[in-house]
């Protein structure tokens, strides 16, 4: 028996007494590491693994970890013994992350378009990005402009003291079920940001660039946002602010406030939603002297609303074409053909009444023909079908003014296992937490609001997020298609004990709802019907 | 040099020694202070003669500071609120600054450093 | 008696290397709770020096970590050296009674509207009769910080004599004024290294604070002289911030010397620990404590750079000898 020898020398109760403050200090240190846990996971959605700033508390939890090895040890016979090997590759591992940060570049602070790093997407975003090679291709048509790079954002937000403030207003933002509470803290980023400076290094910069495209002409600047991570995977169309129309005297106002247009509602959910961490994230900002056009619009190189069309898109109207790419505003619409020359083939416009056939004056059919042509070339170019901004000037001039890959969303073939009724229906994930539950099947989908959740249900989910905190403590089990072993919600879900799956992929949109399923959480199968009778 | 017009502080916590404590320290430059220990008292006399600065408890029996805070921010818009918290309630705090609160301290304070945040919101004030 | 002896007979027991990953890590913790004790102590006299206003929440929570953190050093040093460890808990149970007795009870309030002169409301004189307590106790009871005190004798009388492993350490020498200097080091961030044993330069480890400690020893080889110098056994476990040296050669000065140098000021300390009179010396700053045979000391809560050089300070008594 453990402690014999102790109890004989020393007295039953100190070898009892020290056994129990061993099984409580085990405890204790295991809530502190699950505390430095989750607090890391939420720092990491701002900094780099490499930051220093993450080898502290990184430090400390595998010492924590060691002393419950020990201690875990004691109470049972050094059973346990070879933990001690395995935290020592584990600790060797994680810190050589830190014997090797990559090299941090001095990247500039601002870039024209027609530099070679314009063409770097990490550095520029990928608004700007799309914009530098439609202007390698096409470099008549796209206008000048320049990029205040993702370092000057950094700096932005360093030197004004927002990356502490942001982040401890965001800290907890996967558990704010408060929706009113978000909105205010997200608010308050907006107008600590709006009251910023602009660093003297980046504002000079800024400056230079635009009296280098200028060139002494007083021109009217349009100031958009490019995010890192934008028209790429995930399509973040609109997600952020333009300025149009801007003096060279306001440019630095109107780089704040689409640098707040970062920090809307919908941006930081989206991020969250997405998984998409708060510092992979970073944006740049794109100026680009406006053009005066007598018509704008956006063509896409195949209609986006048909699969594998054979006609191009053309949304169109008459001045600025910034509402309607905002979406605010209705606008003309015409079907192009593709080919050397692209023909009309109708012409729907916005406003119903108008009299077919609808010839309007503002954008002729040789411009069309024109621009169908072009956005062929640069889809040729790119590789793939494009959304492309245009706008054509006073004269008649055609002007390219951005380039996005068309989003497609395909539909994978989902394999279930079929077969005997004593084989699970689903299988995989991580456990969250164990145990075995039996409920009717009810999916919550993402504009769902948690309170109709019935009670004793398995709740079926794409990805857990705070909002289905306020349910837990009614629903028999949780499987979810994605969501955080080490998040937030996953905390909450084991602190209420419910049997929860998380990351069992696409698979869990098979299960039907209503019908019964039986769900161990520790093996991670989930089977039809009722299998433990009694639960 | 401008002369610096005197603020009327007022001051609200459910234990005693905070004002007894502030009075004396605050009333040094010629501020006129008053502090209470009752929220609801404290309001009624803001109502009948707003302040120029509150000074509140986060957390009090009978009310707490955010509630205070909406109070005051009906009556008196321009009164700057300063939120004094206990030391763990940094999650408070966040909540306070995003509705409106001008700045807050957390218990143990001296009473010069809070006065340096009232010279701050003074400043706002003009 | 050692922690492993608790173990069942027939239980297979840990390699020395393990042993010692096992104690310098447990050791560390304990200075940490140290350090959150001692310094629980000063920021009660600051507050009160300061004439902070403070509220019974403060004084509750500073109460509780005092005792919660003397508890985890009382399991700590049991885990250690379990031998003696009943009277240790058994002394810890008398002052978590007199603690709750006397200083977690509700603060009684004057039931009048008068106003408490300042200085002696209620909240001030209960942090003052806690901190009176920590440091010189009361009639009849010891202190709270001579309990500390008997925690680190604890420690001493039960320290493990010529254990320290041979395997999986690193070798180096460092010439001294009068001694030459051999070092086993073992790097704590690292998983036990196979192969045959390493032998490395001063400027071969990432240590910083083992690094300041030598920066006093002269650089080379003296030659040929060197070789009929007596020679001082050290063993070293370190990484980045961290580093605790120890030595069981009665003619060095510390027995235990404990460092961390991280460049945060709640972090950063230095503990050493000697016996028989040694160390004789301390740097500037140090606090200093005897308790039995053994001489302790102290510094924390100051600039990195003082803490720099304390260490140098440091090296050169031990190294130079």
């Amino acid at each position: 028996m453990p402690f014999s020898r102790l109890a004989r020398t020393q007295g039953q109760e100190y070898a009892f007494r020290l056994r129990y403050e061993t099984f409580r200090a085990l405890l204790e240190k295991n809530i502190g590491c699950l505390t430095i846990l989750s607090d890391l996971e939420a720092d990491l959605n701002h900094l780099r693994p490499s930051d220093t700033r993450v080898k502290r508390p990184l430090r400390r939890m595998f010492d924590e970890a060691l002393l419950m090895a020990q201690e875990l040890n004691l109470l049972s016979g050094n059973r346990f013994r070879d933990i001690y090997g395995q935290m020592d590759l584990i600790r060797e591992d994680t810190l050589e992350i830190f014997r090797n940060p990559s090299a941090y570049e001095a990247e500039p602070l601002a870039v024209p378009l027609s530099d070679d790093k314009a063409l770097k997407v990490s550095l520029v975003g990928g608004k700007a990005w799309g914009v530098a090679r439609l202007s390698r291709l096409f470099p008549e048509l796209t206008p000048r402009g320049f990029v205040l790079t993702t370092s000057a954002y950094r700096k932005i937000i360093s030197e004004n003291n927002l990356e502490d403030r942001i982040r401890l207003l965001l800290h907890d933002v996967e558990t704010i079920t408060d929706q009113e509470k978000l909105a205010e803290r997200i608010k308050t980023i907006r107008r600590w940001i709006l009251s910023a400076t602009l660093p003297a290094s980046v504002s000079e910069a800024m400056i230079k660039a635009a009296s280098g495209i200028a060139q002494g002409e007083k021109l009217l600047w349009a100031v958009r946002s490019s995010a890192v991570n934008e028209d790429g995977r995930y399509s973040f169309a609109g997600q952020f602010d333009s300025e149009l129309c801007i003096e060279p005297d306001n440019l630095a106002a109107a780089c704040l406030q689409v640098v707040a247009g970062r920090f809307t509602e919908r941006a930081v959910l989206y991020r969250l939603h997405v998984g998409l961490k708060e510092v992979d994230t970073p944006m740049a900002i794109l100026f680009m002297p406006m053009v005066d056009p007598g018509a704008a619009g956006v063509i896409y190189t195949t209609d986006p609303r048909e699969a594998d069309s054979d006609k191009m898109l053309v949304n169109a109207v008459e001045g600025l074409g910034d509402k309607v790419i905002k979406g605010k505003a209705k606008a003309d619409t015409f079907l192009l053909s593709r080919g050397a020359s692209p023909q009309v083939l109708s012409a729907v416009p916005a406003d119903e009444l108008v009299k077919q056939p609808y010839r309007p004056e503002y954008l002729s059919e040789q411009t069309l023909s024109a621009l169908g042509k072009l956005a062929q070339e640069a889809a040729a170019g790119f590789g793939h079908d494009l959304d492309i901004e245009w706008a054509v000037d006073r004269q008649g001039g055609i002007h390219l003014l951005q380039a996005r890959r068309i989003t497609q969303v395909k539909n994978e073939e989902v394999k279930v296992a079929k077969g005997r009724k004593a084989w699970p229906v689903i299988e995989g994930g991580v456990t969250i937490f164990p145990g075995r539950a039996e409920g009717e099947v009810f999916f919550l989908s993402d504009r769902a609001d948690p309170a109709t959740i019935p009670k004793g249900v398995v709740l079926v989910t794409r990805d857990p997020g705070p909002e289905i905190s306020a349910a837990l403590p009614r629903i028999a089990a949780l499987l979810a298609e994605g969501g955080n072993p080490i998040g937030h919600v996953a905390t909450l879900t084991r602190e209420f004990s419910v049997p929860a799956v998380f990351r069992m992929g696409e698979a869990v949109k098979r299960l039907t709802l209503g019908k019964t399923v039986s769900v161990n959480a520790a093996k991670r199968t989930v089977f039809e019907g009722s299998r433990w009778t009694g639960i | 040099m401008e002369t610096k017009k005197n603020l009327r502080i007022m001051v609200i916590d459910d234990e005693n020694i905070v004002g007894n404590r502030l009075k004396p320290a605050l009333a040094r430059s010629g501020d006129m202070v008053e502090a209470f220990v009752d929220p609801r008292e404290a309001l009624k006399r803001f109502q009948e003669d707003p302040f120029d600065i509150v000074v509140t408890d986060i957390r009090m029996d009978e009310m707490d500071g955010i509630e205070v805070l909406e109070e005051v921010q009906k009556i008196s818009e321009k009164t700057k609120v300063i939120i004094i918290t206990g030391y763990a309630t940094v999650e408070v705090a966040r909540e306070a600054l995003s509705k409106g609160a001008f700045d807050f301290i957390a218990k143990p304070f001296k009473p010069n450093d809070l006065r340096v945040i009232i010279e701050r919101a003074a400043k706002q004030l003009q | 008696m050692r922690i492993a002896d608790l173990l069942p007979s027939r239980a297979p027991k840990n390699s020395a290397y393990v042993d010692w990953k096992l104690r310098v890590t447990r050791m560390k913790k304990l200075l940490e709770n140290a350090r959150v004790f001692l310094g629980a102590l000063e920021d009660g006299k600051e507050k009160i020096e300061g004439e902070y206003i403070i509220d019974e929440r403060y004084v509750f929570s500073l109460v509780e970590k005092a005792m919660e953190r003397t508890e985890m050093m009382v399991h700590d040093a049991c885990m250690l050296a379990p031998e003696g460890g009943g009277d240790l808990f058994r002394a810890l149970d008398d002052y978590w009674r007199k603690a709750r007795k006397d200083f977690l009870a509700p603060i009684p309030r004057p039931s009048g509207s008068e106003e408490a002169p300042l200085g002696s409301e209620p909240e001030v004189l209960r942090l003052k009769a806690f901190l009176e307590w920590f440091e010189r106790g009361e009639q009849g009871t010891g202190s709270l910080f001579s309990f500390f005190k008997r925690i680190v004798d604890h420690l001493v009388c039960s320290f493990p004599q010529g254990t320290f492993p041979a395997q999986g350490v690193m070798h180096m020498g460092v010439a001294g004024a009068l001694v030459e200097n051999r070092f086993r080091l073992l790097d704590m961030d690292r998983a036990k290294p196979t192969g045959p044993t390493r032998l490395v330069s001063v400027t071969d480890i990432a240590c910083r604070p083992l690094g300041l400690l030598l920066m006093g020893s002269p650089a080379g080889d003296p030659g040929a002289a060197a070789r009929e110098r007596p020679v001082l056994k050290w063993f070293a476990a370190m990484d980045e911030d961290h580093v605790s040296l120890f030595s069981e050669d009665p003619r060095s000065p510390a027995l235990w010397l404990s460092a961390t140098l991280s460049g945060h000021a709640d972090s950063d300390f230095i503990f050493v620990l000697g016996k028989n009179g040694r160390p004789a010396v301390f740097p500037e700053g140090f606090t200093v404590e005897t308790v039995g045979d053994s001489t302790f000391g102290w510094i924390y809560d100051v600039p990195s750079h003082k803490i720099e050089q304390s260490l140098v300070a440091l090296g050169k008594r031990c190294f130079a000898v």
